[in-house]
């Protein structure tokens, strides 16, 4: 059946990736520049996203605590447990799964019809070694750093909003904010954006080396990459939020 | 930045064509419902699939705040709630920019790239009323009927995990649910999905309609349908955001 | 009445791709449009069609002006005008017959029994075999989706044939098999062929006039043989290599 050999080669390229770890201080500049390139260039996305999504959810939440409890004083730490715990993880995520994951899909489906991925192989160059360990080195630390960033800019967003809605001052929000929310939400975070960094860019590799048939089969690897590697982002958050988040 | 205006600026009148086509021209139902269909029974597995492990997600971040309050009680409202206005409609959204979206900008990139809707153009016919039309719709009202099923389906998931994972039964999940729900959160709910869904169409059938340059210009066309269609869902998930709380009067 | 450009400009941003071109199709020939890539041939071809519009000057298809017509003004342009394009264009989820019936429900009022036969017969004057009727384009070879494109274009009988480089990326058996039927149909049907190649050899063969495109201008629009005399130096370059091609007989048909 196509998924056991879809599996078989998810853990092949997994493999490739974590075997070549060995070399990644030969190797700094390319995972530096992967990093740039996966990271950076999301990062005006990213921003503009996160932007608006922090203020949707800082208004929803404070209604649902005004219908639910009539209080506004939790709203800082509600908002903040839900950012950290969920939301400012779940956005750069997705985004990034969209952006790079297409694009390392793409790129990868591209050297593969176009026999690059071959000619790699004549050079007695492994490719599932070579050219993973950079992109999911890279996916890692972009996706956590972007996470980082974009929980900052969350939480600043929340912070407006209920200084201009619900007349809190600064110092109240982060007292608030501070009793609620601990550093184990943080560590929380991290390690839910180092495992989705993880394991998407595998996906998105696994997708380019199988690719098959010219342009549109690249096309069509890299769309079923993206959809594949959000729904499994969405499960592995189901299994990591039900251990980590109690 | 001004080349994201000039964008902007080719993309709005496409919208025009569409609307001028759509009001202009004589109408055949089938292709729609043809379209519509399609869509949908390609996306089904993928939304009900997600839908049932985001409903988990919700249900046990919930759980362990509304636990610090002992307001447990809470939880199949509150869920639901946020659910159906919310989250439901963006990860479905997503979804189907995936899906759907990055399948009809590569079909309609390929082509406008094999010469084949300047080949419907020259033999009489409006490739905006032949090809666009029925897609734009299709992928509208399938994006409804998806987010229909997917919402429910994570409801009901969220009743699931509730009880197996919180300790929760059944009704005394459903019980909170009127007070959080009613007929506005369900507007809401659908509001969001209608407009998401537009969004998706519109975005990936321009991109895919506009491509050029040949097999890579295919690609480029449904790599730029993906991110900006989810950008534009975040945007307009703000806006419809503030809007509802005007039009609806809540106060937040 | 004809096909008639004047003084046509056409710009893309900053490049003249069309620098002021006048010239008439005469009825019933089979006029080659040469240049060298980028040119402007596939753009003139465009703007019989009204695909595109000129930025000054007018392209007139019979009394028509194509740029001021409206989309009903178009659809009669398309009527008189069938275009093959570069590549078959084929519609993917069609079969070849409701390919080939495509313009004929659009540009023709024919009942269902018109329409096979219709298609039926422009069939068999592209040489192909009914067989392929039911069958998808993507079941075809690229030789016969081009014929099949080309019975497309024919079925509504239009007057005029425009051809976007017919035979590039051809074997050499399927580009005489394409030139042939160019020929062939261009008498047979009394139409006006207008051809844009890179294809001299087929020109030198087939065409009875030759327009050759360089910089935006007509370097030379003339006859087979004034042509192939021609002391303009792209154009002798374009001839050197093909003459050698050529065999002896067809060599003296162009009085060498």
């Amino acid at each position: 059946m196509k998924t056991r050999f879809w599996i078989s080669d998810f853990f092949d390229i997994s493999g490739g990736a974590l075997r070549a770890l060995t070399h990644m201080p030969r190797r700094r500049k390319e995972i530096l520049s992967q990093i740039v390139s996966i990271g950076v260039e999301s990062l005006p996305i990213i921003t503009l996203a996160t932007v608006f999504s922090g203020v949707v959810v800082s208004s929803e939440i404070a209604w649902h605590m005004d219908k639910a409890l009539h209080t506004v004083s939790m709203i800082p730490g509600f908002t903040g447990q839900f950012i950290l715990r969920e939301l400012g993880i779940a956005i750069p995520a997705m985004l990034l799964i969209s952006k790079a994951g297409a694009a390392i899909t793409a790129e990868i489906g591209s050297m593969k019809i176009t026999e690059q991925l071959d000619a790699l192989k004549l050079l007695k160059i492994n490719p599932k070694e070579y050219l993973v360990m950079p992109i999911w080195i890279g996916s890692q630390v972009a996706l956590v750093c972007l996470t980082l960033f974009s929980i900052a800019i969350t939480l600043a967003c929340a912070l407006g909003i209920a200084i201009l809605n619900h007349g809190f001052t600064a110092g109240e929000y982060l007292n608030a904010l501070e009793k609620l929310v601990s550093a184990r939400d943080l560590g929380v975070a991290v390690i839910k954006a180092w495992v989705f960094g993880a394991v998407f860019p595998l996906v998105s590799c696994t997708y380019g080396f199988r690719c098959q048939g010219g342009a549109q089969g690249v096309g069509t690897a890299t769309t079923q990459a993206v959809v594949t590697g959000t729904m499994v982002t969405i499960v592995i958050d189901f299994v990591l939020t039900y251990l980590l988040v109690r | 930045m001004s080349a994201f205006f000039f964008e902007l600026g080719r993309f709005s009148l496409f919208f025009r064509e569409i609307w001028h086509t759509l009001l202009n021209t004589k109408h055949n139902l089938r292709p729609i419902i043809a379209q519509t269909s399609e869509v949908t029974i390609r996306s089904l597995s993928t939304v009900v699939f997600s839908g049932f492990f985001v409903g988990g997600i919700l249900v046990v971040q919930f759980n362990a705040v509304l636990a610090q309050y002992d307001a447990q009680i809470f939880l199949g409202g509150l869920n639901t709630s946020a659910l159906i206005r919310e989250v439901g409609p963006l990860i479905i959204s997503f979804l189907l920019a995936g899906k759907v979206g990055a399948f009809t900008a590569a079909e309609l990139g390929t082509m406008r790239v094999t010469e084949q809707i300047d080949a419907i153009e020259c033999l009489g016919t409006n490739p905006i009323q032949y090809l666009i039309l029925p897609r734009f719709f299709g992928i509208v009202l399938a994006s409804m009927i998806l987010l229909s099923t997917g919402l429910l389906v994570s409801v009901i998931g969220s009743m699931g995990f509730a009880t197996a994972l919180c300790g929760l039964n059944p009704l005394q999940f459903a019980q909170s649910i009127p007070r959080f729900t009613d007929i506005t959160t369900l507007l809401s709910g659908f509001l969001r999905a209608a407009i998401y869904g537009v969004i998706v169409a519109g975005v990936c059938c321009y991109q895919g309609y506009t491509a050029t340059g040949g097999a890579k210009g295919v690609g480029r066309a449904v790599t730029r349908a993906a991110i900006y269609t989810n950008l534009y869902i975040v945007i307009a998930n703000y806006i419809t955001g503030l809007w509802i709380h005007l039009l609806l009067g809540e106060s937040s | 009445m004809s096909i008639r450009f004047e003084a046509v400009q056409k710009s893309f941003g900053p490049k003249h791709i069309l620098d002021g071109i006048s010239f008439e199709a005469a009825p019933g020939e089979i006029l080659f449009i040469l240049g060298k890539s980028g040119m402007g041939k596939s753009v003139t071809l465009k703007h019989i069609v009204g695909m595109l519009k000129p930025d000054s000057g007018r392209v007139w298809v019979e009394d028509l002006s194509v740029g001021d017509q409206d989309a009903q003004g178009l659809v009669q342009v398309r009527t008189l005008c069938g275009m093959v394009f570069q590549h078959p264009a084929l519609l993917d989820s069609l079969t070849i017959f409701e390919n080939i019936a495509f313009g004929l429900r659009r540009l023709a009022r024919l009942n269902e029994a018109e329409i096979d036969d219709r298609v039926r017969e422009t069939l068999a004057l592209v040489h192909l075999p009914e067989s392929v009727l039911q069958q998808y384009p993507i079941e075809l070879s690229y030789g016969m989706q081009k014929r099949a494109s080309l019975a497309r274009t024919l079925a509504p009988k239009p007057k005029y044939l425009l051809f976007d480089e017919p035979t590039t990326g051809l074997d050499p058996v399927s580009t005489q098999t394409i030139n042939q039927l160019i020929f062939e149909l261009s008498r047979k049907l009394k139409v006006t062929s207008l051809v844009v190649s890179h294809d001299m050899q087929c020109a030198l063969k087939i065409a009875d006039r030759i327009l050759v495109l360089d910089s935006g201008k007509i370097l030379s629009l003339a006859d087979v043989k004034t042509t192939v005399k021609s002391k303009e130096p792209l154009i002798r370059s374009f001839i050197e290599e093909t003459l050698n091609l050529l065999a002896p007989e067809e060599r003296k048909k162009l009085e060498l």
